[in-house]
């Protein structure tokens, strides 16, 4: 079925973009101690 | 978890109050992927630090507000993972796909699991460091420097499943017909 496919990309699309945003929570915690570092 | 909400004030209720509406919906609407995906992206939203210095006339505040995005990461960590099964099930059903329980484990659970573990761990060495005054400011330091590596690790990890799950999930789908009905597919 073309909406399964469809699903398939979506899920592969979903799970990067999620996994792109918890890495971007990560480097964000990151920047706190850099800048704590810097004061 | 109700002590991290009522200190995290009336912005910690909204994802949670939100969420409740969004899953008594999906409950029984066909189009209510939309509001699901928009579910994932607030829960990341409010986790994340703004990244920013936050400086009044009288002192760097930006510390509390990292803090603040500690705690809220908690509240949606716990959101997702109370949510995982009607957030899968607002896309399976999009798809007509009957692997539901399979989606909101492999995909959402890492996500939500991973956001809690951060929030709890940094908290964890957060009440201790505030707890021993005596310390000096470079081993406090140190030692949230550490926590924080160790809560990234998690966070990279969770995504890491998270990605793998739904790769776990997607590779029958492409490849359709016979392997999609094992799948679960409702036809």
């Amino acid at each position: 079925m073309p909406r399964q496919r469809l699903l398939a990309v979506l899920l592969l699309l979903g799970s990067l973009a999620l996994a792109a945003g918890m890495l971007r929570v990560a480097w964000r915690d990151h920047a706190l101690i850099d800048y704590l570092e810097s004061r | 978890m109700i002590e991290a909400l009522l200190q995290a004030g009336p912005a910690a209720w909204l994802l949670p109050a939100c969420a409740l509406v969004v899953a008594v919906a999906l409950r029984w609407t066909s189009w209510a992927l939309i509001p699901a995906l928009l579910v994932l992206a607030a829960a990341l939203q409010v986790a994340g630090f703004d990244g920013q210095p936050h400086l009044t006339e009288k002192f760097d505040a930006t510390t509390l507000v990292w803090i603040r995005t500690v705690i809220l990461r908690g509240v949606a960590g716990a959101s997702l993972l109370l949510l995982a099964f009607p957030l899968a099930n607002a896309v399976a059903r999009w798809a007509r796909w009957e692997r539901r329980w399979a989606l909101a484990s492999y995909v959402v659970v890492p996500v939500g699991l991973g956001l809690l573990a951060s929030s709890l761990a940094l908290q964890h060495t957060l009440r201790a460091l505030l707890q021993d005054p005596d310390l000096p400011g470079e081993a406090r330091l140190a030692a949230l420097r550490a926590m924080v590596r160790a809560a990234n690790l998690v966070l990279a990890v969770s995504a890491g499943a998270s990605v793998a799950g739904a790769i776990r999930l997607a590779v029958p789908l492409v490849r359709g017909g016979q392997a999609a009905s094992r799948s679960g597919c409702v036809r």
